[in-house]
């Protein structure tokens, strides 16, 4: 996000300073012969944020004692924030996907469909608010954003891949780059759900699931030039590894360089920030601090500060600034006040839940062949409001965003593809030891059949029980607290998978499923302890209730207006992304890419509060 | 760890991949000396439960330095205490009860948080890697000798596997009475056998299963028992075939494994 | 109001630092914009051209990633493009299609001595916005005292830019050529770009 707010400003002529704590990764020569490497890359995460450095602590509760992150490895440890230029894009699976229009006004289109308090009575302490321009509003700038990172799709939904088909959410253009090639499981997903009815009476829209790893040689609008994929499997999935051919869509391989190329960009790495430095007035930031990698300090002075760190690190650095009026929780009135560190969500609830799984007689090669996100197929009529939910019970609002068909060979890893190391359960009475349980790995990366299912679920809510703030007992090597989340997931996550459910379970069964088995219902909270904190959103959103976030629609802190922060972690709500996967679960998220566009339309403001102010330099971008 | 994967009629074991020199250099090396691990003090370990009585503790002095507003602000809930190193916070753990669709649903929240087995939270000791599984195996060799008459090695294969079970279930835990001192972290009390089962457990699949660059999967014998490729992206050893096209097949095509060591002997023109 | 308020660095610092090369910008394979624009012209104004035709020349290199700054666009195609071409583009053009020969400026770099290069083709030129455009049908190519090649033939390959969809000549084709006119700073090029593109050297 960073990489394009400093590259839209260098372009414009402005003086750039761009401070990253990791370093510029040299693709071809760090990666090249040594990312094939699961014990090291994969699983010891030797590309990504030391945790010697900084962890983060979690914890469910606000009555309980966080616990912090103590090491990588197993389950994929997904507190595996990014590192350097390109941030935690260098290694994800590379699911992109706009959020609809519903999602940018669910609160105002919720309670105009259900009523007024509907959204009150499912979701415990509710804290949803909508944004602050519509999805309309927009669409622009995720054109941009798209074209600048080179998004591989078909018109979202368009059987006929036209903009005059029905597809969701509309585009005003398609995509810059076309899709992956289909597996056999999409094709047969694809061609069963296009013979079925939706709940809303409609036939399904089944369209390539969209990705962000480029399918074809490209130059973006920047003039940088990128590589297509060349498939090598060590990709998303499990394990996320970097890329080494650049295809994998992220800053360093997309912005940056033209921004370097411009003579206005200057770039500091292995540089960590640990200040932000308010003027003497208290409302205007005016320098950052950070530490070199031998630990000297050094200060930068700017005009404008753009804040692109990884979600829970930017809210941490406004927190150790001083910057807005931090969130406090009361867990007596099930309320909140505050703003910095407020509406924590989730978008990734891969949490054992009600689930949905057949076995489909189609096979394959599940070792490292093709990408962690294309080759599937994917469909929005099971999402947002595309359905009534009225009368459903029990009562959720949204839904996912449901794929099949991603590449078996994606991302596996080896470990946590065995279906992690588990203790002796009723599936393995021995765990993962002893003959039997042996056995069930044999030839597991070359799969005569495929298990397909589902463990969907509706979007996690803002409320106000789930937060960040600093940690009070652990610090980071230079002594400053750490970041500390308290989440768990709301009802609605768990209300919707009831539903979502039996429509995969038609879908599974029309499709010739075998053994199609729905899971039984689990409880709220209590698998709670599923904790996969990447796909964590929030802390500091954007919206028109100065309360409750920021006032500025330009990403703007608000009171401080030459402050604009990565709103990655802005998002309100984020539909959830249930899938139905073949078993390396390569999933079909959406909308991790709402943040995109947030970076243009800090971009745009930061030019517009330049132009006025009538200062053409010094713009500092913070990346993680 | 042949008990965990042994030699069998389907194929070779651990014994035979030589996931023990795995094991031993990893210890040996940066991942036992917890190099990228997070290791600071307070150590709690998770899972206290809902019973136990609220956790108190000093705040760091790293929190003495934030603004007094900002310390008020982040005090926990319940937690007490007003700010500064000297006094503790408290952490009680909480009983909820939710309302949502209609149904009521009670939650007990422990004091500390509730990790899954393996997950980045639950090594929570404050030794490192190598001394973690030097203080386990002792543990392990005295829990064996008291409830099994013997060491390990000696034990029928039933029993060793039957034991490792035990460790999972935490039953030595249950079974030493009186509990040692929560400082003392020479058995298996207050080292969560569980934890040491999961380690165990998954190093020597790690030792079966990773590049042979680290000592383990000897030859790739254990690539070779799970069909994985390794870095033979179809044409390593000249058959021709492409990513492109195993990517899409509907059944398996098995290729003959290739390690990073070959690959980065081809990639510098070795071969 | 909180100002800067630094805790004491009381930690070793223990952390790995993997060294960081900061690209120097003439490394980085980046096209300037006002010539990018008007390679996605041609592309749209082209898009239903029914003759074989691909960029050529360094611009059809950096679109594939090569590190070569063009500093104009070139097409290669045969003398019935030409004229579709001319057609499609008619308000950019500038020099109406005519059989030129000419001599390049850098000669071929052959053991024992250098040899002049002849170029002759069907050429048209437009200017798109600033940007030259030389179009070239039925390209040959003649070394010293040999004979004329064959018009320069290819099945064309396609990239992307910017969503619309151009085609390009093989680089298999352009290493073949410079290998035999002894460029073989050209050829290391397309190597450097193929070892960033396909992780392996070729």
């Amino acid at each position: 996000m960073s990489g394009v707010v400093a590259t839209e400003l260098a372009l414009a002529g402005h003086s750039v300073v761009g401070i990253t704590k990791g370093p510029y990764w040299d693709y071809v020569n760090d990666y090249s012969t040594t990312k094939y490497d699961e014990w090291g890359v994969g699983l010891g995460r030797k590309y990504d944020s030391p945790l010697p450095l900084q962890s983060t602590t979690i914890r469910n509760d606000s009555s309980q004692f966080a616990l912090p992150v103590r090491r990588y490895t197993m389950p994929i440890q997904y507190h595996a924030l990014g590192h350097g230029v390109g941030g935690a894009a260098q290694h994800y699976g590379g699911g992109m996907g706009r959020f609809g229009p519903w999602a940018y006004e669910m609160a105002k289109r919720t309670s105009s469909a259900y009523g007024a308090g509907f959204l009150a009575s499912i979701n415990p302490q509710d804290d949803t608010h909508d944004w602050p321009l519509t999805y309309a509003e927009y669409e622009p700038y995720y054109v941009e954003w798209e074209k600048a990172h080179g998004i591989c799709g078909n018109y979202n939904g368009s059987p006929t891949n036209s903009p005059s088909d029905i597809n969701y959410p509309w585009m005003s253009r398609n995509y810059p780059l076309p899709p992956h090639p289909m597996t056999p499981l999409a094709q047969l997903f694809q061609s069963t759900v296009q013979g079925m009815t939706a709940p809303n009476g409609q036939k399904y829209n089944p369209f390539p699931t969209v990705s962000a790893l480029s399918s074809q040689p490209y130059t973006n609008q920047y003039g940088v030039a990128v590589n297509p994929c060349v498939y090598d499997g060590y990709c998303g999935g499990l394990c996320d590894y970097a890329c080494e051919t650049g295809a994998k869509a992220n800053a360093a391989y997309r912005t940056i360089p033209a921004a370097i190329k411009s003579g206005n960009f200057t770039l500091v790495t292995n540089a960590y920030i640990y200040r932000l430095e308010l003027s003497p007035s208290g409302n205007q930031v005016i320098a950052a601090h950070y530490y070199d990698a031998q630990g000297n300090d050094h200060r930068q002075p700017g005009t404008v500060f753009f804040n692109g760190m990884w979600g829970y690190n930017m809210i941490r650095l406004m927190l150790l600034s001083g910057l807005g009026t931090p969130y406090v929780y009361n867990p007596g009135s099930g309320t909140g006040t505050g703003v910095v560190g407020r509406g924590l969500t989730n978008g990734y609830t891969p949490y054992r839940g009600t689930n949905v799984s057949g076995t489909v007689n189609i096979g394959g090669n599940s070792y490292p062949a093709g990408n962690g996100s294309g080759g599937g197929v994917s469909v929005f009529d099971l999402m947002d409001d595309n359905f009534s939910h009225s009368g459903i019970s029990p009562p959720f609002v949204g839904g996912g965003l449901f794929g099949a068909g991603g590449y078996l060979g994606g991302g596996p890893g080896n470990i946590t593809f065995a279906g992690g190391v588990s203790a002796p359960n009723t599936l393995n009475p021995n765990g993962a030891m002893g003959s039997a349980f042996k056995a069930t790995q044999q030839n597991k990366y070359l799969p005569t059949k495929q298990s397909v299912g589902a463990t969907p679920f509706a979007p996690d809510l803002p409320t106000f029980m789930n937060y960040i703030d600093l940690d009070p007992h652990y610090t980071d090597a230079y002594g400053d607290p750490v970041s500390r989340l308290t989440y768990d997931w709301t009802p609605n996550t768990y209300n919707g998978a009831t539903y979502l459910v039996t429509q995969i379970k038609a879908i599974l069964t029309q499709m010739g499923a075998t053994n199609v088995t729905v899971g039984s219902a689990v409880a709220p909270y209590s698998a709670h302890n599923d904790w996969w904190g990447h796909h964590l959103r929030g802390g500091l959103r954007v919206g028109t209730d100065l309360n409750a976030g920021t006032a500025t629609a330009w990403a703007a802190l608000s009171g401080y207006n030459q402050l604009y922060y990565n709103s990655n972690t802005s998002g309100f709500n984020y539909f959830a992304a249930g899938e139905i996967t073949n078993t390396t679960g390569n999933n079909a998220t959406a909308g991790t890419h709402a943040a995109g566009p947030q970076s243009y339309r800090a971009a745009e403001g930061i030019k517009k509060y330049l132009a006025n102010v009538g200062m053409p330099g010094g713009v500092n971008y913070l990346a993680s | 760890m042949e008990t965990i994967i042994p030699s069998d009629s389907t194929g070779p074991g651990a014994k035979e991949a030589g996931v023990i020199y795995f094991i031993d250099r990893q210890l040996a090396s940066d991942y036992g000396q917890s190099g990228n691990m997070f290791m600071d003090a307070p150590h709690n370990p998770p899972g206290i439960p809902a019973s136990a009585g609220p956790l108190k503790v000093k705040p760091s002095s790293a929190w003495a330095f934030l603004q007094n507003y900002q310390q008020t602000a982040y005090l926990p809930a319940g937690g007490g205490g007003g700010a500064g190193v000297a006094n503790p916070i408290s952490y009680p753990g909480a009983s909820r009860t939710y309302a949502a669709g209609g149904t009521n649903y009670t939650v007990n929240y422990g004091v500390t948080a509730s990790p899954r087995v393996g997950s980045g939270i639950n090594y929570q000791y404050p030794l490192n890697m190598r001394e973690f599984w030097r203080v386990s195996l002792a543990a392990l060799q005295a829990y064996s000798n008291k409830y099994y008459s013997g060491n390990y090695q000696s034990l029928s294969s039933a029993n060793q596997l039957q034991l490792l079970k035990d460790l999972w279930s935490n039953a030595p835990k249950t079974k030493t009475n009186p509990s040692p001192p929560a400082d003392d972290l020479t058995g298996f009390s207050n080292i969560q056998a569980s934890d040491f089962a999961y380690e165990l457990t998954f190093m020597t699949w790690a030792g079966f299963l990773m590049d042979p660059i680290y000592g383990g999967n000897k030859d790739m014998v254990g690539w070779d028992y799970v069909g994985f490729n390794g870095v033979n992206f179809g044409d390593f050893y000249g058959e021709g075939l492409s990513q492109k096209t195993l990517m899409v097949a509907s059944s398996p095509t098995k290729l003959k494994p290739a390690s990073l060591a070959q690959y980065q002997q081809q990639a510098t023109g070795g071969t | 109001m909180p100002v800067l308020i630094v805790p004491d660095k009381s930690k070793p610092l223990n952390i790995p630092v993997f060294q960081s090369r900061i690209p120097k910008p003439e490394e980085l394979v980046v096209l300037d914009k006002p010539l990018l624009e008007a390679t996605i012209e041609v592309g749209n104004l082209l898009k239903d051209c029914k003759a074989k035709w691909a960029l050529a020349g360094d611009i059809g290199e950096i679109l594939n990633g090569v590190n070569v700054q063009p500093d104009h666009i070139t097409i290669l195609t045969n003398v019935v493009g030409c004229e579709e071409i001319s057609t499609k583009l008619k308000g950019f053009q500038v020099e109406a299609s005519k059989l030129v020969e000419t001599q390049i400026k850098r000669n071929a770099e052959i053991e024992p001595k250098p040899l002049p290069i002849m170029i002759k083709s069907y050429t048209s030129r437009f200017d798109l916005n600033g940007q030259r455009l030389n179009v070239h049908g039925d390209l040959r190519i003649k070394v010293g005292d040999w004979d004329w090649g064959d018009p320069l033939d290819y099945e064309p390959e396609y990239v992307y830019v910017v969503g619309v969809k151009v085609p390009v000549v093989p680089l298999e084709l352009k290493t073949r050529l410079y290998r035999g006119l002894g460029w073989y700073d050209r050829v290391s090029k397309i190597h450097a770009a193929m070892a960033r593109r396909h992780h392996k050297i070729v």
